[in-house]
């Protein structure tokens, strides 16, 4: 069974090798050893092919930390299968990613709009946030008010990707 | 000296004054908003009272319930702290009022400096260099033209402002009417005052501040100078003392004109006169801080001074306990913002919690936090966590200090901008002190993470994965006939 670890936008997938005489994983196909050593609490021991790693870690809601060599790792379990495909059908969909207050929405149902574009401005932790489409499309929907409130991962903005639409006409055309 | 203050504000500030009121021997009262319920100041403190109100940052601002608190629990003075209503001359005026000591200036003070306008005028009437400017409230009909007659690039800032708010940089006439449009709009909205003035930008400026202390009687001592330019979304990231490359010439004449300003305004209590410095050594006025700025740990540090317990002094009418000839500053020390936020992403703000906090021990390395372990980090309050200080005999060793102070500072459970300080730390151009205030967007190319090491990158996430209680039971609870783990099962 795959494991699978979501780090900087990568993922990492991760095998269970082999169990004895010590723990052996495998990345992509290559194998090591690893032998996890007992450390205090937070911290951790792990000989990965002979050479020695400390560091601290700290497994979160949705993320695991990872603070080893002065670098901090801030990993995810990738989901499995059926989950992501789920995810990529409401790829279309703009959520916030911290609560906040929306102070300006700048565009409007049926709009065209380009990747980067800035749909909406949100506030949070002081700051004034610009969220941008993640792709060209057409506005489907707005889902919140100005000077609504919302929580994290509130639906924002819902669109079309031009790329679907296209497809769509073309569907239409050959109909 | 006081018997008693109520620290009116959060965070690693309230955790810091507190230090000091315990040392001098004054009890503390905190006061905080539901969400800070268990923080480390309302921890600390001798007695709490928890402001109600649904908005956390209106609690901390809500000046009737904190004036009557103090008179319920037999409060002295109160200390400010920074942010909230450290610079509100009108609450200033209404501790007083009430009987109790505000620690900061006379409101008069705050009333005069808390305007830009009014403060550059004061500034320029007492020979203080300040930039060439236009303001839309003199005449606002000819206010883009006489704008453009003061030359391009020009800053567009909000005259109530502060903070970057309202605050826009035109390069091309063209651009003029557009910005004065956002930039009055956002100082209408943060501020409630739309009006907006224009300045010279002095590109590639250097931020340049001096610490003053006064007594009220006209008596101000500098504390030495601090480069504060590394900067984003013209808020600080880093600051030292002293300065770094300034001609002695140079560094005499900004002391000495913070000096004059603020004896001229017969300043009582600690203060920041902030300047802008020019790659061709004019400078000019910013503004003048009347409270206790983030920063000042770096001053304390090379002058072995304690800044807090010298307000408390200067308000409880003690006078200062120096003379400017004992102001010797000894090597030069570092501070560094641990902020909540992705650096890779825009220095967006982030949420979460404090999962995991280790210090950093080493000589010369201090920690001002107000976080523990388990705390949520909640888009309520501002994004800054802790500061890191690191003082050294030379700038050299302040700098490999904060290194290896950062490398061993681990926090963990929400995004910080940990590693990204150690890249600045790290890069040449700090080192050699190349430093002005567009330096994190010219270097943001060589401040991106490199790749890590593959080895690295694996054992963390060997790590990551046996963090995990399923990924553990995979890899250590097999069932017979392969049960047979030895003495490393956990």
């Amino acid at each position: 069974m795959t494991t699978q670890l979501k780090l900087d936008g990568r993922t990492i997938r991760l095998d269970i090798a082999g169990r004895k005489p010590a723990l052996r994983l495998a990345f992509d196909g290559m194998r090591h050893e690893v032998i996890e050593l007992p450390a205090e609490d937070g911290a951790f021991e792990l000989k990965f092919d002979g050479r020695l790693y400390r560091g601290w870690r700290y497994a979160g809601e949705r993320e695991i930390y990872v603070r080893l060599d002065g670098r901090t790792f801030v990993m995810s379990l990738a989901e499995a299968g059926g989950a992501s495909e789920a995810k990529g059908r409401h790829a279309n969909a703009v959520r916030s990613e911290m609560p906040g207050t929306v102070i300006g929405i700048h565009c409007a149902r049926g709009d065209e709009v380009r990747a980067g574009d800035t749909l909406i401005t949100i506030e949070s932790m002081k700051l004034q946030i610009g969220v941008a489409a993640p792709r060209d499309g057409v506005i489907e929907d707005i889902h919140v008010a100005a000077n609504a409130t919302f929580e994290r991962d509130a639906l924002l903005v819902s669109f079309t990707a031009l790329a679907e639409l296209a497809d769509a006409d073309l569907m239409e055309k050959r109909a | 000296m006081f018997s008693k203050v109520l620290v009116a504000n959060r965070g690693e500030i309230a955790a810091r004054i507190m230090r000091t009121a315990k040392e001098m021997g004054i009890a503390t009262v905190a006061v905080y908003h539901h969400l800070d319920r268990g923080a480390p100041h309302v921890r600390m403190a001798d007695e709490a009272v928890e402001l109600d109100g649904d908005v956390p940052t209106k609690a901390y601002l809500d000046q009737e319930q904190i004036i009557g608190i103090c008179a319920r629990l037999g409060v002295e003075a109160i200390h400010p702290g920074y942010g909230f209503l450290s610079e509100n001359a009108e609450f200033a005026e209404r501790v007083t009022k009430a009987g109790i000591v505000f620690i900061g200036p006379d409101a008069g003070a705050m009333h005069l400096m808390g305007d830009k306008v009014r403060s550059r005028n004061f500034a320029a009437e007492h020979g203080v260099p300040v930039a060439p400017s236009v303001l839309q409230g003199d005449d606002p009909e000819n206010f883009l033209a006489r704008a453009k007659a003061i030359g391009f690039p020009l800053l567009i800032k909000a005259s109530a402002g502060g903070g970057g708010k309202g605050m826009k940089i035109v390069r091309e006439a063209g651009d003029l009417v557009e910005a004065v449009r956002t930039a009055s709009s956002e100082a209408e909205r943060y501020f409630g005052d739309g009006l907006v003035y224009a300045e010279k930008l002095v590109e590639r400026g250097r931020h340049i501040e001096v610490q003053v202390i006064g007594d009220g009687t006209g008596r101000v001592l500098h504390l030495c100078e601090r480069e504060c330019s590394i900067q984003r979304r013209y808020q600080k990231i880093v600051e030292e003392a002293p300065a770094p490359n300034l001609s002695d010439d140079l560094r005499q004449r900004i002391r000495a004109a913070a000096v004059r300003l603020a004896s001229a305004a017969k300043y009582r209590n600690a203060g920041t006169i902030e300047f802008i410095l020019g790659a061709d050594g004019d400078f000019y006025f910013l503004e003048m801080n009347t409270r206790l700025q983030v920063e000042h740990p770096v001053t304390e540090m090379i002058l072995g001074l304690d800044l807090v317990a010298e307000q408390f002094r200067v308000a409880a009418g003690e006078g200062l306990s120096f003379r400017q000839e004992d102001i010797k500053p000894s090597g030069h020390a570092i501070e560094v913002r641990i902020c909540a936020e992705e650096p890779e992403k825009d220095f967006r703000p982030a949420i979460g919690r404090v999962g995991l906090l280790r210090l950093p021990k080493g000589e010369g390395v201090r920690f001002d936090g107000g976080i523990a372990e388990g705390q949520a980090v909640t888009p309520a309050f501002d994004s800054m966590l802790a500061k890191l200080i690191a003082h050294g005999g030379t700038r050299a060793e302040a700098i490999s200090r904060m290194k290896l102070a950062l490398a061993d500072l681990a926090l963990l459970g929400v995004p910080t901008n940990i590693d990204y300080l150690a890249r600045v730390m790290a890069h040449p151009a700090f080192a050699a002190a190349r430093i002005d205030t567009g330096f994190l967007s010219e270097h943001a190319g060589t401040l991106n993470p490199d790749d890590a090491v593959a080895e690295l990158e694996r054992a963390a996430c060997a790590a990551a994965a046996l963090a995990q209680s399923d990924f553990r039971r995979l890899a250590f609870d097999v069932p017979e006939p392969h049960a047979a783990m030895g003495g490393w099962r956990n």
